[in-house]
């Protein structure tokens, strides 16, 4: 009996010594898989964008069969729940226990300067998918932190001069909603318009959530040549409606935000002829977009974003500098981002020393196509500069928009 | 002129919007004392389900029928359920009802998704009218006629009817009624269906109005809850006054003092309750 155990014994350990080995195979393997933490909202007001990040990065995944530049990539999905502390805990998370070495992720401006000061600390490089915080690529630029989105004012800034020098508007009446965003953009576009030549007669802020916009609509200035908004999601669908409810007489030009691909589903025939300047347009004919948006629709059945966009992208960047790296570490990926160029879908995409994401502005036109509305594309200004035709060092030292509101109007 | 008229009509609409928003809360928390904070979140489904049945059944009035009649067996349920055993603790009201607020919401989050929709007018009150130089949406104009006739229609159903009579008598003294035969937790149950039903009513044509999306639950909630409190708790003359009283005051605030437009709702309720704490119309507490 002894015996016949001892015998039985001898194979189990040799067994038990292999699947040790193989573990150790396996974990050898591991070292070279590489963790990509996503920190998007998926509750509270901004859940439909954090998702479509999520579900952009994902695709572009699954595409590639979940390896990438020859690696594994394993990717580890936390809330951030539009919440600044939550957010943070969250990064720390990913950083110590997850051990990721790279995040996408944010998408409101404060939670992302929130959980700015770790990520900054922790050397962690950050790929800011959709939040504007202008500052985290302007004035507090810290190596490790990119983004692939726009900053509030740089999207706008080539809607200023292009309606002064080649649409011929003279005069503007502007309109933004009151908080960073809205002063940056509408800045942005006062700055550039004022600059080429024309002038602002108009700048009027409204809340963040304003149920009712026609006391604004009603209000303005119908002297004006061209009347821009900015405006974003829901804000915006109520917006453009007012404007058409109440027959102002004067053509109507956006940030492209205002008539995001998901936003302009529900505008519908209210948003037809606007014309906006934004990074991206489902209606590119690139082949690099039209696979994107054949894949993007089929799979998760409704309208492709800038979002899903700027998370595909983020695969993209992130395969790129992960191309011909030996050792993946915070200091080596961080450089090798530096240093991507990419064609996306939107196009080329760059870094500049700032860690802002260089890219083409398209000016385009909604238009009905094929019983849909959409941004079809009427001009392209390449390689557009977060700083437009600003000397850097110059705009950094121009006071920041948000001291600049209400002075537009009437100089 | 035009323009003056054109701000009058719109805070009118406005008005009437806050009334229609404001209706249900006013009535459960007037007839039963039950402060319902899910409130919102009624309205959100209301506009929602509402939605979803066009998309199945392509008529619009079936569609509204159904949001209401949905929310409104809702709303009986909830109160049975749960609402009913904390009809006298206002801080267990609030804490329960705040959770199915989240509740609602996230499951709306989960099954609809977060992109925020416009759901259409009604059929037959899109465009709008021009006469002269004023241009108003007709859509407008008709909320106006559809806060009117709920109005009317509550006054008359509260006091004028024997149903009403029951419901006052309930909320004035419950055990005397149940001595008389009145059978309260029936009623009771009954006006809170009644109010969510009416909040899926408001989530339809309020849906047109302002769009929905998750999240926007607490926005409507806010908004009824300044009128409810303007309008004196529970009275829904008080809420019909204060709807359009408030509405107007926003319209001239935001054209006047455009940089101020975030106060001009709260600043009028500040300063009325400051000289007037119950209410343009709000009874005095016992």
């Amino acid at each position: 009996m002894t015996q016949t155990r001892r015998k039985l014994l001898a194979p189990l350990a040799g067994m038990a010594l292999l699947l040790l080995t193989a573990c150790d195979v396996d974990g050898e393997q591991d070292d070279d898989a590489v963790t990509i933490g996503l920190l998007n909202p998926l509750t509270g007001p901004f859940a439909a964008l954090g998702e479509d990040v999520n579900d952009g990065f994902q695709l572009y995944l699954d595409e590639h069969d979940g390896r990438i530049a020859g690696r594994d990539i394993e990717v580890v999905v936390e809330d951030e729940a539009n919440d600044a502390s939550v957010a943070m805990e969250a990064a720390e998370r990913m950083v110590e226990v997850e051990d990721v070495d790279a995040i996408v992720g944010f998408v409101n401006s404060g939670v992302a300067y929130g959980a700015s000061t770790y990520i900054a600390e922790a050397g962690v490089p950050l790929i800011i998918s959709v939040a504007g915080a202008d500052d985290l690529t302007q004035r507090d630029a810290v190596g490790n932190i990119f983004r692939v989105s726009y900053t509030g004012s740089s999207d706008a800034m080539p809607g200023g001069t292009y309606a002064c020098e080649e649409l011929g508007y003279e005069t503007a009446s502007v309109v933004g909603l009151d908080y960073a965003f809205g002063w940056e953009g509408v800045g942005g576009f006062a700055r550039a318009f004022e600059d080429a030549g024309c002038e602002v007669i108009q700048e009027t802020y409204a809340p963040l959530d304003t149920a009712d916009w026609a006391p604004f609509i009603q209000e303005l200035d119908t002297d004006a040549d061209l009347v821009w908004v900015l405006g974003a999601g829901p804000d915006a669908i109520r917006l453009v409606q007012a404007y058409r409810d109440f027959g102002v007489d004067v053509p109507l030009m956006t940030h492209g935000s205002a008539v995001d691909e998901e936003i302009l589903e529900q505008q519908q025939a209210d948003a037809e002829g606007i014309i906006s300047t934004l990074h991206y347009s489902r209606e590119l004919d690139t082949p690099e977009n039209e696979a994107f948006v054949e894949r993007f629709e089929g799979t998760y059945d409704r309208v492709v974003s800038r979002y899903a966009e700027a998370g595909w992208s983020s695969g993209l960047l992130l395969e790129e500098a992960l191309d011909g790296l030996d050792a993946v570490d915070y200091d080596t990926l961080t450089a090798a981002l530096a240093d991507v160029a990419i064609d996306a879908p939107r196009g080329p995409i760059s870094f500049d020393e700032y860690g802002q994401a260089v890219y083409n502005i398209y000016v385009r036109e909604v238009q009905e196509v094929d019983g849909d509305y959409r941004n079809v594309v009427i001009d392209t200004i390449p390689e557009v500069s977060q700083f437009w035709t600003y000397d850097p060092d110059e705009y950094l030292d121009y006071p920041p928009y948000e001291e600049l509101k209400d002075t537009w109007a009437g100089n | 002129m035009a323009s003056l008229l054109s701000h009058v009509l719109n805070g009118l609409s406005f008005g009437s919007l806050l009334f229609l928003v404001a209706s249900g809360l006013t009535l459960t928390f007037g007839l039963m004392r039950a402060l319902n904070l899910a409130h919102g979140a009624f309205f959100l489904l209301g506009g929602y389900v509402a939605l979803d049945l066009l998309g199945r059944t392509d008529s619009y009035w079936l569609a509204m029928l159904g949001a209401v009649v949905v929310v409104g067996l809702l709303g009986v349920a909830f109160e049975r359920f749960l609402v009913h055993r904390v009809l006298h603790r206002e801080l267990a009201q609030v804490v329960l009802t705040i959770g199915a607020a989240f509740v609602i919401a996230d499951q709306i989050l989960a099954y609809w998704g977060g992109r925020p929709v416009m759901p259409p007018r009604p059929p037959g009150l899109g465009g709008s009218v021009t006469i002269g130089d004023l241009t108003f949406p007709w859509f407008r104009l008709s909320l106006i006629v559809i806060a009117l006739v709920v109005f009317v229609s509550l006054w008359l159903l509260i006091n004028r009817t024997r149903v009403g009579a029951m419901i006052r008598a309930s909320v004035d003294d419950e055990e005397m009624a149940r001595s008389v035969g009145i059978r309260v937790p029936v009623l009771f149950m009954a006006v809170f269906g009644a109010g969510s039903a009416l909040a899926a009513f408001a989530g339809v044509w309020g849906g047109a109005f302002t769009g929905l999306e998750p999240g926007g639950e607490f926005s409507i909630l806010l908004l009824a809850l300044v009128v409810t409190v303007v309008g004196g708790l529970g009275s829904v003359t008080g809420a019909f006054v204060a709807g359009l009283g408030v509405g107007l005051v926003d319209e001239f605030g935001k054209s006047l003092f455009p940089s101020f437009a975030l106060f001009t709702i709260y600043a009028p309720v500040a300063l009325l309750l400051a000289i007037r704490p119950r209410g343009l119309l709000g009874r005095v507490e016992r």
